[in-house]
């Protein structure tokens, strides 16, 4: 297949721009609603099961000095999902103006 | 239509459509994909973590300096590794159930280590680990070494040369960076599940009983995730790819 590269038309780009912002959002909200409803666990945690199945005599050496309780932790998913998302699009943006500088 | 929609040019709107299609027959075919997981916290015994760190000194210090080189006196490469960070910061918040009852998040680091090459990426992947450690209690100080290796070193390297590879057999862009994205991902699991089944051999069946047992546990939780994370990244990647028109350079990653 053949690329073809379209030249810049600079609606567009803004459009694009904040589409990406937009779909982060949504998915930061998304995963939020959904982990709301129904509770999972992490691979993570199938991992650190899978250690005590194969080393019973295994005991982690070390605790994190912080454990956030799930409330918390849900809250800071969801800060760095937005403040993530919200910088992706100023960086983008910043790059853009940059690009077309030169 | 939908390209009036979106006011992109006709042929661009074909271009995704096409592409939407053949990536839904990839995912069909790869029925498991891709992410990263972290070791948790101390699970790791004192021996491998220090190993692990060990391992990554050296390759954080070339990274560092190798990095350093490449934005000096570049703005707006200064500005892609921030948007490097962000994307790979919100990409590991998405915390996503997928079958099997499980969970995983996507880590975002196949398009830095395609636009910026994999010495930026194992900054930006030890940026966000050590932020998931320190204030999500998510991975951990002791398995950092293990974790950065994984993602911000092997999963990016493994993205960078899909990405180089299909490039030369004359693949499409989109499925490039699709691929990149997700077999990046791919290695990242499979390195994390050799790490924990060098640490903790099955008794009876040894390194290769504990990798099997470790690569269940990642293999099943993949697919939807994979899915988002190539979405994602083909359409950041489409974005920049876009504004540089006809400068084609940059996107073949860091040279040399």
């Amino acid at each position: 297949m053949k690329r073809v590269i379209n030249k810049p038309q600079k609606k567009h780009h803004s459009l694009y721009l904040v589409a990406i912002v937009a779909l982060l959002l949504g998915l930061v909200a998304w995963t939020t609603y959904l982990s709301l409803n129904a509770s999972f666990e992490g691979t993570d945690d199938q991992a650190s099961s899978a250690i005590m199945a194969l080393a019973p005599q295994h005991e982690p050496w070390f605790t994190s000095p912080f454990e956030p309780s799930e409330g918390l932790e849900r809250m800071l998913f969801i800060a760095q999902g937005i403040v993530g998302a919200l910088l992706v699009g100023f960086f983008l943006w910043k790059y853009g103006k940059s690009r077309a500088a030169r | 239509m939908m390209h009036t929609l979106l006011r992109m040019p006709k042929k661009m709107a074909l271009q995704w459509t096409r592409f939407s299609i053949l990536m839904l027959i990839a995912i069909l075919c790869l029925l498991q994909s891709a992410l990263a997981m972290h070791i948790a916290e101390g699970f790791l015994p004192v021996g491998w973590s220090l190993f692990w760190t060990g391992v990554m000194v050296p390759i954080v210090a070339v990274a560092l300096k190798r990095t350093r080189k490449q934005l000096k006196g570049d703005t707006s490469k200064r500005y892609l590794f921030g948007v490097m960070v962000a994307f790979a910061f919100t990409l590991s918040s998405l915390k996503m159930p997928s079958v099997m009852g499980s969970s995983s998040h996507p880590t975002g680091v196949g398009l830095g280590a395609v636009l910026l090459g994999p010495s930026a990426m194992v900054l930006i992947g030890l940026v966000v680990l050590i932020f998931q450690t320190l204030l999500l209690a998510h991975g951990g100080i002791t398995t950092l070494g293990a974790n950065s290796f994984t993602m911000a070193f092997f999963g990016p390297v493994i993205s960078y040369f899909v990405y180089k590879g299909l490039s030369k057999v004359g693949a499409s862009k989109n499925l490039c960076i699709f691929f990149a994205a997700t077999l990046g991902n791919w290695a990242t699991y499979i390195a994390t599940s050799a790490q924990l089944a060098l640490a903790f051999p099955d008794p009876a069946s040894g390194f290769v009983g504990a990798l099997v047992k470790f690569l269940g546990v990642f293999a099943v939780t993949q697919v939807p995730i994979a899915i988002v994370e190539g979405l994602l990244t083909v359409a950041v990647f489409h974005y920049i790819t876009g504004l540089h028109q006809q400068d084609t350079t940059l996107t073949s990653g860091e040279v040399g």
